[in-house]
């Protein structure tokens, strides 16, 4: 494929449409690009956290899904108008737009002994997330007690090349932009 | 729904039951929240004395335990019948 081409999806909320619409989005990909197993599955697994994103944090209003397809990018880009992703600093939370204080630091979310997914606060309306991975051997009670018991942004950003949320605070809305490389990796 | 699995998790454990195999085998997809449950039933589990262990995963499944690492902690085996004889080895 050369050059860019977009679609946009809507998506009402209701769970029994979400593995409908990941489908009807996955066949829209595949019928314009190649994609190999790997690329298919982390793209049907970010659809899918998007969606339930959705469902959990915006309400009757729903969420627009757009595609777009580019070199070896797929950008997967939900917006909303739900409220806006919660971040804090320690038991501060933090405000939108981001105070300067904060700008380029590094936030911990949430993680276990397999990884830790942080948060970077890149500017003060967009923020990019990345897991720092850690060794690890075999399971013990030790793991198992400390496992996380949250994995919808760590599904994400682990499935992405990038994955970044941004809030445009004129029009109090949402994006999460979530980009997967069609390369095998 | 979620909720809805960790209280039925947690009432098998209560009742005494030390296996506990979930089945996968007519499960397409599964999301975080479901997997949120199914750690909580499992951290329930160890100081019960149970094991939770899963079986029938299709490859997306499969593939995701491994994405976020949840192939470390439980064991995973092919059908529940694989899981049934084999266990306690």
């Amino acid at each position: 494929m050369s050059g860019e081409t977009s679609k946009k999806f809507a998506f009402n909320n209701h769970p029994d449409e979400l593995y409908h619409l990941t489908m009807a989005i996955i066949a829209y990909v595949s019928q314009i690009i190649d994609v190999n197993e790997d690329a298919v599955f982390k793209l049907k697994m970010v659809l899918i956290e998007l969606l339930t994103n959705s469902i959990k944090h915006t309400g009757k209003a729903g969420s627009d899904i757009e595609v777009t397809l580019t070199g070896d990018e797929i950008i997967i880009i939900k917006a909303d108008s739900g409220n806006p992703f919660e971040i804090s600093a320690g038991t501060e939370k933090i405000a939108w737009p981001v105070p300067k204080e904060f700008l380029n630091k590094t936030i911990d979310m949430y993680g276990d002994l397999t990884g830790m997914l942080k948060a970077r606060l890149d500017d003060d309306c967009r923020v990019s997330f990345f897991v720092k991975e850690a060794n690890l051997l075999d399971a013990d009670s030790k793991l198992i007690n400390n496992l996380t018991e949250h994995f919808g942004l760590l599904i994400i950003t682990r499935a992405c090349k990038r994955f970044e949320y941004v809030f445009d605070t004129e029009k109090a809305t949402n994006k999460f932009i979530a980009t997967i490389t069609t390369k095998k990796t | 729904m979620s909720d809805d699995f960790k209280k039925e998790m947690t009432a098998l454990i209560d009742k005494g039951n030390k296996y506990v195999v979930v089945d996968f085998e007519q499960v397409i997809y599964v999301d975080s929240s479901f997997l949120g449950a199914l750690v909580s039933s499992l951290k329930y589990a160890i100081p019960n004395q149970a094991e939770i262990v899963v079986a029938g995963l299709n490859k997306d499944i499969l593939n995701l335990f491994s994405l976020i690492r949840l192939d470390k902690a439980f064991k995973i085996f092919a059908t529940p019948q694989d899981a049934v004889d084999n266990r306690g080895k």
